[in-house]
């Protein structure tokens, strides 16, 4: 009897409480926009917050509310696709990206300053007297970058940090970690990158880092899409054909072809460096060359020629062998 | 004479002032080069108004302010321009800097005295003082115009002779050998803020510059001593004002707040000079100092003057270093180069043997309590460094650390060894960017309609 009675009034009880919930969802329900599920569906899950917006979810939601498909970083040209797809808009175009930390100054490479024994965080140490190393500008090395980012991207390699692209997403959570705003995000496509922002004068940086850019120039003669601001080159523009060249020309070995190093062998192997070192010889070899047999054809041309082209060869000669004698006594001095 | 209250927390630390509190002030060598920074002062850099190859003479305006909270930057030689540019500086980032090349001539511009210093208005004074270059000297570097320019009702202000930080004694010579010339600028201030009651605060472990000041003030009116206990930190503004007149100032207030101005002994000394010789700010007193230090001075330094420079002529040091820090053990900061030049708020290079330094390693918080006890702010530094080992900042705001004066009493008496101000700074710095972001992002929002 007890046990029939408890049944009957379990069961009732859940009828009731089974009725009212039906009731609120019919009155109460909040209707939410079916896409929002497809839309949390198609992002990448990453709930990085790089779009803005808290998590994947809260991104779906602002999506059907009209915010813009293109602000998921990790997700890339395909997840634009998919959110457009999903919602009937045009897809866009977006620039995919990766992180790069935009020094290589490590500690064979530049000078030692001070031990640092403080708080071990990269802003603590940026605080006060500004890192181990003698580079105002340089990589601090103690990982504040790696602790922020949630995928092990960044590794620290001889003191400088660097960034795995295979393992980057791009959500730009390395880049407010670093107290001297090393971190780029830059175009994932791009093959050529400057690993240096110290703004110290030439003779400065030569005496704080190996391969630190002394502002030369030479890289934005070679290839416009260098530029150098505050004494330090960088990629402005779309790097084009000739930017491995501006890699070999530079006197510092402040740029990277990815098509010859990762970033993780260029900033830390001594052997990539060597190697470098090999291609760039090769280069200025070959470049010299070059400039003999312009200059032979020159002459040739000179001695039948007008008289008008004769002037301009000669001028164009005696430019083309001071620049020649520029760039040697730098390459000397490196 | 009126003995203060107290203020709360605070330490005793061993205050080591006695290795050069008998040392005059002497004038340093004036170098070969001197290396100016535009920005000494809190607020805006100031903008160099000369460029490579002019000549300047000494007193000569280098680099003009640039808005209101800001202060131009003099050269205390003449000589030439040898370069603009950037120079690594006292907290070791580069900094734009006027370097000039010395002639060693010493020819300075034509100063011009206020013509009767004694009956100076106070718009006259605060130009004065302006044009003068002058800063906080106590160390915070702020710039005393503006502090003469209150926007609230003043009812006192204070002369800050505390000197509560160990092992400087520039303060406490410069009251004992010129007493008159502080009280003088003091008087000034005075008059700026339209007050007729001045407070001369001095720490009862400088028996002779009370006496001293004592005796000269007794050809000033409405000029009181107030004996101060010897505590740190005692010359924290905030902590000052509680001791001596028992208020509090607000938090995120300002010492205006509660009626109150107060100037350094230095900066005091430099307003009476801007006034009655029309002298701008080129030099100061720098305590140079330490266990390793051969002969420790109190020397009178032309601004722009290399760190090193200044060792050397304390008779240098008998070996290697552990550590040299500009300003004293508590507040200062560790540098690691000594071509850093001397700066309007440097009052002191300290410099520290191997054993003296402290170590990188620490251990667990055991919840003792006692920087709790001894924060002059009355924080909880064991719950903000438990929240900065985390990277909590908001959390850190809550629990008021912007409030912190950055003193080291905490770190000072922490058993765990604890580098508690440390992370109090981190978390400060930490919250600023914080702030900063969001204040970019804002404007970009606004930007973007």
């Amino acid at each position: 009897m007890i046990v029939a009675v408890t049944v009957a009034v379990l069961v009732g009880l859940g009828l009731v409480a089974g009725a009212g919930l039906a009731l609120a969802d019919r009155y109460f329900g909040v209707e939410e926009d079916p896409r929002v599920d497809a839309l949390e569906e198609a992002l990448p899950g990453a709930n990085c917050g790089a779009c803005g917006y808290p998590g994947c979810r809260a991104y779906a939601k602002a999506l059907v509310g009209g915010e813009d498909v293109d602000l998921c970083a990790p997700g890339g040209n395909a997840t634009v696709r998919a959110l457009a797809e999903i919602l009937g808009r045009e897809a866009v175009e977006v620039v995919e990206k990766v992180a790069l930390v935009r020094c290589a100054g490590t500690a064979t490479a530049t000078s030692f300053k001070a031990e640092y024994a403080g708080i071990q965080d990269c802003r603590a140490a940026d605080i006060v007297a500004a890192g181990v190393t003698a580079c105002p500008d340089g990589c601090l090395g103690l990982g504040s970058c790696v602790e922020a980012c949630d995928y092990g991207a960044i590794v620290i390699r001889n003191g400088v940090a660097v960034v795995l692209p295979e393992l980057c997403i791009g959500d730009g959570k390395c880049v407010p970690a670093c107290p001297r705003g090393l971190i780029e995000m830059v175009p994932k496509t791009r093959q050529v990158h400057v690993l240096c922002s110290n703004r110290l004068p030439a003779r400065q940086v030569r005496q704080v880092c190996r391969v630190g850019c002394t502002g030369c120039k030479l890289c934005t003669r070679v290839d416009p899409a260098f530029v150098v601001e505050n004494n330090v080159a960088r990629v402005a523009g779309e790097p084009g054909d000739k930017a491995g060249e501006a890699a070999l020309a530079c006197p510092s070995q402040s740029i990277l072809d990815l098509r010859l190093f990762s970033a993780e062998e260029f900033v830390s192997s001594d052997r990539a460096r060597a190697r470098f070192k090999e291609l760039q010889a090769e280069y200025k070899e070959r470049k010299k060359k070059e400039r003999l047999a312009a200059r032979k054809a020159g002459e040739r041309k000179a001695e039948g020629g007008p008289e008008g082209k004769d002037r301009a060869g000669a001028s164009r000669q005696k430019a083309e062998q001071s620049s020649h004698a520029g760039s040697d006594s730098k390459g000397g001095g490196s | 004479m009126r003995r203060a209250g107290r203020f709360w927390g605070g330490i005793h630390p061993a205050y080591e002032k006695v290795r050069t509190r008998e040392e005059a002030i002497r004038p340093a060598e004036t170098p070969s080069q001197v290396v100016l920074p535009v920005s000494q002062h809190i607020g805006a850099p100031a903008e160099p108004v000369v460029k490579k190859g002019d000549r300047v003479l000494a007193g000569q305006v280098v680099a003009d302010a640039k808005g209101l909270v800001s202060v131009p930057v003099h050269s205390p030689v003449s000589g030439k321009v040898a370069e603009v540019g950037l120079r690594p500086v006292g907290s070791g980032v580069a900094q734009l800097c006027v370097v000039v090349e010395n002639d060693g001539r010493d020819e300075w511009v034509d100063l011009e005295p206020a013509a009767d210093p004694a009956a100076a208005s106070p718009e006259e004074i605060k130009d004065r003082v302006r044009k003068a270059g002058i800063v906080g000297l106590g160390g915070a570097a702020f710039p005393s115009h503006v502090k003469l320019s209150p926007s609230k009702p003043i009812d006192t202000v204070l002369l800050n002779g505390a000197e509560c930080e160990p092992y400087l004694t520039a303060d406490d010579r410069l009251m004992r050998e010129q007493p008159r010339r502080v009280l003088e600028g003091f008087q000034l201030v005075c008059r700026a803020v339209g007050v007729d009651r001045g407070l001369v605060c001095i720490e009862d472990n400088k028996p002779e510059a009370v006496e001293a000041m004592s005796r000269a003030l007794a050809d000033f009116e409405g000029m009181e001593l107030v004996l101060l206990e010897t505590r740190y930190p005692q010359g924290g503004e905030k902590q000052l004002i509680q001791a001596v007149l028992g208020r509090e100032v607000p938090v995120g207030g300002l010492p205006m707040d509660v009626g109150v101005v107060v100037f350094n002994v230095g900066t005091s000394a430099a307003i009476r000079d801007a006034v009655f010789e029309g002298r701008p700010l080129v030099e100061r007193v720098v305590t140079v100092t330490g266990s390793p230090v051969r002969r420790p001075a109190n020397f009178l330094v032309r601004l722009g003057t290399p760190v090193g420079s200044l060792i050397e002529q304390a008779g240098g040091i008998e070996a290697e270093p552990g550590k040299v820090i500009l300003g004293g053990p508590m507040m200062g900061q560790a540098t690691a180069s000594l071509d850093v030049p001397v700066v309007k708020g440097t009052s002191g290079v300290l410099v520290q043997a191997p054993e003296e330094v402290i170590s990188g390693e620490y251990l667990a918080c055991i919840r003792c309590g006692q920087c709790i006890r001894h924060c002059p702010i009355r924080l909880s530094a064991n719950e903000l460094s438990s929240r900065a080992e985390v990277g909590d900042w908001e959390t850190m705001r809550a629990l008021g650390v912007m409030e912190c004066i950055e003193c080291g009493a905490c770190a000072w008496v922490c058993p765990s060894g604890r580098p508690l101000v440390q992370f109090c700074r981190l978390g400060k710095a930490h919250l600023r960017r914080i702030d900063r972001e969001r204040r970019e992002r804002e404007a970009r929002r606004q930007a973007a309609g």
